[in-house]
């Protein structure tokens, strides 16, 4: 399963920045390894040497490379609980000071927490219009996320997911199949926005009311983790706030002058007034 | 080659099992102890706090990036798969699951195998899949030792029966011989 050495790993981090420019270098090494592994035997390719050199010969090769490397949220509602939490008792408060209200969610990669933060505000039937802005790393994702196609191996997951969210609903009102596939029903993704992310571009607007940026970070090194965070806490306005993996921290940076819990058990977070 | 980490796999029938094992631990257990445990994926809540009830040492779900250290119990989170860095930090990733599940074995205990090499001690338990089949080869070909529950007194055999068919484990023991062994790390 770990039939990529670390050695052979930065040798194709090498391959890449230099065929296409994008710096994979921030990347966890043993999810990255186990990535190229899986890539490795899908591809039908022995070794990192034979996947350099089709990269190399076909930029379309380097495309799908990328995109295979990338991971996104795995499914729709995943840990149906903090949207419960959410729903229940943060609303108010995370849209309480933002009269234009945007939701950020950067660097995805499918448009799983898009469509879960779509239906979520739907069935939340506010009294106000909250703007949702996605990023994405290149055009081909960005049309993939606005095409609203859901995988058959994510289906069930999101649906069992959203059935523990709402019990009193079923996942299909907000699906629909076309041509034996399935697809968020397009109203839903009317409005929303997706725009192509450069490394040095915003994490969010003045107007941003709330960041997910749930299990991204369990893919960068501990230095990119840092780079980010700090990008991400300076790009926040105070009063907004963030969400992040359960399984992710942000303790131990130094950077706790710039943020307060709001609900350490779900990861959420609230930018503080830093003066 | 002295054992520098355990690690224990198991699905349907294991639950048990690792409860007795996880009270058998002497406080100054000088290797890190992982439990990678097919679960409930929408349920956060119960079961660590279930398998904390009689451990004589703490069991808990790691952070991602958190270093490994003797003498700790980690179990693998939740819908997370869990790896190993070389630099003995835990790596929690959402990729796809493997036969169904995430946390994967066959993830996991090829990380571990990658990381720890002839040092690790790897235990399968009783399950329902093959999970743990690819795993438990990764860590025989690294030279770690493998230990695998003996089918027969699987409550369900067929992880164990799938190990062993691909693998020839160092031993293959029963619940009790399990206990034993583990209370002589």
């Amino acid at each position: 399963m770990f039939t990529v050495s670390i050695l052979e790993a930065r040798t194709l981090i090498r391959a890449v920045k230099k065929a296409s420019g994008r710096d994979l270098s921030g990347l966890a090494m043993a999810s990255f390894r186990y990535r190229l592994s899986l890539i490795l035997h899908s591809y039908k390719l022995d070794n990192i040497d034979s996947l350099i050199a089709t990269i190399q010969k076909d930029s379309d090769n380097l495309d799908r490379l990328i995109s295979d490397i990338s991971i996104g949220s795995p499914d729709m509602f995943r840990n149906p609980d903090l949207w419960i939490h959410i729903r229940e008792n943060l609303l108010p408060i995370i849209f309480a000071s933002r009269r234009y209200p945007e939701v950020y969610i950067p660097q995805c990669v499918t448009g799983d927490e898009l469509y879960t933060l779509a239906i979520f505000l739907k069935e939340a039937g506010l009294d106000y219009k909250v703007d949702l802005i996605a990023t994405c790393p290149d055009q081909r994702i960005k049309d993939q996320i606005l095409n609203g196609e859901l995988l058959n191996s994510r289906f069930k997951n999101s649906k069992d997911n959203f059935e523990v969210y709402n019990p009193d609903l079923t996942f299909e009102e907000y699906t629909e199949t076309l041509q034996g596939k399935k697809y968020i029903k397009k109203e839903l993704l009317e409005g929303i926005e997706v725009k192509i992310q450069g490394d040095d571009e915003p994490f969010c607007s003045e107007k941003t009311a709330l960041v997910i940026y749930r299990n991204r970070m369990l893919y960068q090194n501990a230095e990119m983790q840092y780079k980010t965070l700090r990008k991400l806490l300076s790009d926040m306005e105070k009063g907004t706030c963030f969400i992040i993996g359960m399984g992710e921290s942000i303790d131990g940076f130094g950077l706790e002058q710039y943020y307060k819990d709001l609900s350490s058990d779900f990861k959420i977070y609230i930018k503080k007034d830093v003066h | 080659m002295s054992t520098k980490a355990l690690i224990i796999g198991g699905s349907a029938g294991s639950f048990q099992i690792v409860i007795r094992i996880l009270e058998l631990f002497r406080p100054d257990l000088p290797i890190p102890v992982f439990l990678c445990l097919h679960r409930l994926k929408q349920v956060r809540k119960g079961f660590e706090e279930t398998l904390n009830y009689n451990a004589s040492l703490p069991v808990r779900e790691p952070m991602d990036k958190e270093y490994i250290r003797p003498g700790k119990i980690y179990l693998a989170p939740s819908n997370y798969h869990m790896l190993i860095e070389k630099d003995l930090t835990i790596a929690l990733s959402t990729e796809a699951t493997v036969h169904h599940s995430r946390p994967s074995l066959d993830v996991f205990f090829s990380s571990a195998a990658d990381v720890y090499g002839p040092g690790l001690l790897a235990l399968l338990l009783s399950g329902a899949n093959q999970d743990g089949t690819e795993g438990i080869a990764e860590v025989k070909r690294n030279g770690g030792t493998v230990v695998i529950q003996d089918p027969d007194d699987c409550e369900i055999s067929t992880m164990c029966e799938s190990a062993i068919k691909l693998t020839k484990p160092d031993q293959i023991l029963t619940v009790s011989k399990i206990i034993e062994f583990v209370s002589l790390l």
